[in-house]
């Protein structure tokens, strides 16, 4: 585990005594203008951000007439209006739905191929691996016209289950991280496993599932993302109003409600589309951060 | 361990295979290789039974568009403005390389300004182009009424339209290219800090011991030891940028322009001609023509990058 970890660089900036910050030579001034600009920066990350927020409260006329009066109350009825009648509950709903489904399908299949890949020595195992990962190469707008096609032969578009098949299926990168996972496990557990009398499958399920979370839950963190923020699928497979995930909803609200000049439920809703993914940064920042170094030094 | 074949053992591994590559075959392998076949095909509309071998036809359709004088099919246009995004990514790693090496030298708050920036990288795209167009807003927005309240009233500008004309690119791609900024930076400087952490500090002591100023130190050690990973980056980014499309999506779907509008990239040509127009033989066809494209800018950049190889 510590093998697989170290493959990840530690990402810390905290200020230690015995490195480069004490004996940095720079000028006072030097530190007060990078100062600056890092918070001159740090501020335009978040000003963007907290406007929508504060906009979110407010109604049209104030957003368009008033912009730097503050209100005089909150608009409350802006969630509201935006949950109920502009359908981000349902949108919201949807993703969830199909974030949740898809992450669980992608992550055990990848999960299952992974370990038998890195733990039994077969005929063709190098050809399935590489087989998988060639799929990193092909873009995929390459496969958006004939899947699109062959699903709609099925009679399958507008469907939940092509959406959560077509995301399960992007699995080479999953399998590709836990696959270097379980390589680093001990080979000793299963054969210990073994003589205790533990299946094939209860090897995998109950010895080797488990010393591998911190792996699935990498790999389950991208995946969220990666479906909780997807665009292009779901916009040419599902299109009823009712069926539309959340980036796909919105981006739909914001032609809409620019055209109907109904701002305020519009902020709302944006708002309430930042709320998982600021929840999920704030739970995990630390493993997100850990994941995005993953491979990236020396190979 | 005995030779003799084990049939527990490979009835496992099949079960726990099968699924996953059966899956992938039918939904990534076999569409893509489809795609392939396609872009030889000349099929218009949804019926299948006007479905025909064309040979080249579709590639030579494209090429006449790309060289048409007056490139009245903007693909000319569409392309340019993959390129445009593609040479502005070279100030996304500046500034992130820029803003990794100043929080590698452990400023105040260090761990804070790390969290922060990295925040958009993890957002999706739709969420950033909603915000900022928002933000840009011709009337309401941010940035505008920002301008106004300071009296610059002749700095505001149409923000996001793809008619107005800037060097090289319409008004709204300078934007586009600002939002990615935004909403990339964090994770381009995450694998910068990531490269300057991997050198090892006693390369610098050593270098201190002999003479070497911080502005040495930086120029002549921080950034040769993480070229490579400039160089990964920039080639990466070759081939990523043929694939956006939902920035100008969301942005212009609703601007009602048929036949496309100045500030379209290529793969917003493609889902015209392929959901749009139904043309899926073309459609297919102009895919592929851009995976070649994005292989070619990727060994263009490749070999522009390329220098003496420092390692420690």
């Amino acid at each position: 585990m510590a093998d697989f970890e170290s493959t990840a660089t530690q990402i810390d900036l905290t200020r230690t005594e015995s490195t480069v910050g004490r004996e940095n030579r720079w000028h006072k001034s030097v530190w007060i203008l990078i100062q600056v600009f890092l918070w001159l920066y740090g501020f335009s990350v978040v000003a963007p951000m907290l406007w929508t927020v504060v906009q979110s409260f407010r109604d049209s006329k104030e957003i368009i007439f008033e912009p730097w009066k503050m209100p005089a109350s909150l608009l409350w009825e802006n969630y509201s209006d935006a949950l109920v009648r502009l359908n981000v509950a349902t949108y919201f709903f949807n993703s969830i739905l199909v974030t949740t489904i898809s992450l669980v399908l992608g992550v055990l299949l990848a999960a299952m191929i992974a370990y038998v890949l890195a733990r039994y020595d077969f005929f063709g195992n190098r050809f399935i691996y590489y087989y998988l990962l060639s799929s990193m190469v092909i873009p995929g707008f390459l496969l958006a016209v004939p899947l699109w096609l062959m699903i709609r032969s099925w009679g399958m578009l507008n469907n939940y289950a092509s959406l959560i098949l077509i995301y399960s299926s992007g699995l080479a990168w999953s399998v590709f991280i836990l696959h270097a996972f379980f390589k680093t496990l001990p080979p000793e557990l299963e054969d210990a496993a073994i003589i205790d009398g533990c299946s094939l499958f209860g090897v995998w399920w109950r010895v080797m599932m488990p010393l591998s979370t911190p792996g699935i839950l990498t790999v389950s963190l991208f995946s969220f993302l990666g479906h909780w923020n997807e665009y292009f699928w779901a916009l040419i497979i599902l299109w009823d109003d009712a069926k539309r995930t959340l980036p796909v909803g919105m981006a739909e609200l914001l032609a809409v409600q620019t055209y109907r000049i109904d701002f305020g439920p519009l902020f709302a809703g944006f708002v309430i589309m930042l709320i998982p993914t600021l929840s999920v940064y704030a739970i995990f920042q630390g493993k997100l951060t850990r994941g995005i170094t993953i491979g990236a030094l020396k190979g | 361990m005995s030779r003799r074949f084990d049939w527990r053992k490979h009835l496992f591994i099949t079960c726990f295979l099968l699924p996953g590559i059966i899956l992938y075959t039918v939904f990534v392998i076999y569409p893509a290789a489809d795609g392939l076949r396609l872009s030889f095909m000349e099929w218009k509309g949804l019926d299948v039974t006007q479905r025909s071998w064309a040979g080249l036809t579709n590639y030579r359709q494209l090429a006449f568009e790309v060289t048409d004088a007056a490139d009245l099919y903007k693909v000319r246009r569409y392309l340019t403005n993959n390129i445009f995004l593609f040479a502005f990514s070279l100030f996304d790693f500046l500034f992130a390389f820029v803003v990794a090496y100043l929080l590698t030298r452990r400023p105040r708050g260090a761990n804070f300004f790390r969290i922060v920036y990295f925040f958009p990288s993890i957002l999706s795209t739709a969420a950033i182009v909603i915000m900022w167009s928002m933000v840009l807003n011709p009337r309401y927005g941010l940035l505008n009424q920002s301008l106004r309240a300071m009296g610059l009233d002749n700095l505001a500008q149409p923000w996001l339209s793809q008619v107005t004309m800037w060097p090289f690119a319409p008004i709204i791609l300078y934007s586009l290219a600002v939002i990615g900024i935004w909403g990339a930076m964090g994770s381009t400087m995450l694998l910068f800090i990531a490269a300057i952490q991997n050198i090892p500090e006693e390369l610098y002591e050593a270098a201190r011991i002999d003479g070497a100023n911080e502005f040495q130190n930086f120029y002549l050690m921080t950034v040769p030891l993480v070229w490579e990973m400039f160089k990964t980056l920039l080639v990466f980014r070759a081939i990523g940028i043929f694939g956006q499309f939902t920035t100008i999506h969301i942005l212009t779907a609703h601007e009602g322009s048929a036949g496309g509008g100045n500030g379209w990239f290529i793969a917003n040509y493609f889902y015209y001609q392929a959901f749009s127009a139904h043309n899926w033989g073309y459609a297919s066809a102009i895919i592929v023509a851009v995976l070649v494209i994005s292989l070619a800018l990727a060994g263009i950049t490749f070999r522009l990058t390329r220098r003496e190889t420092v390692t420690y």
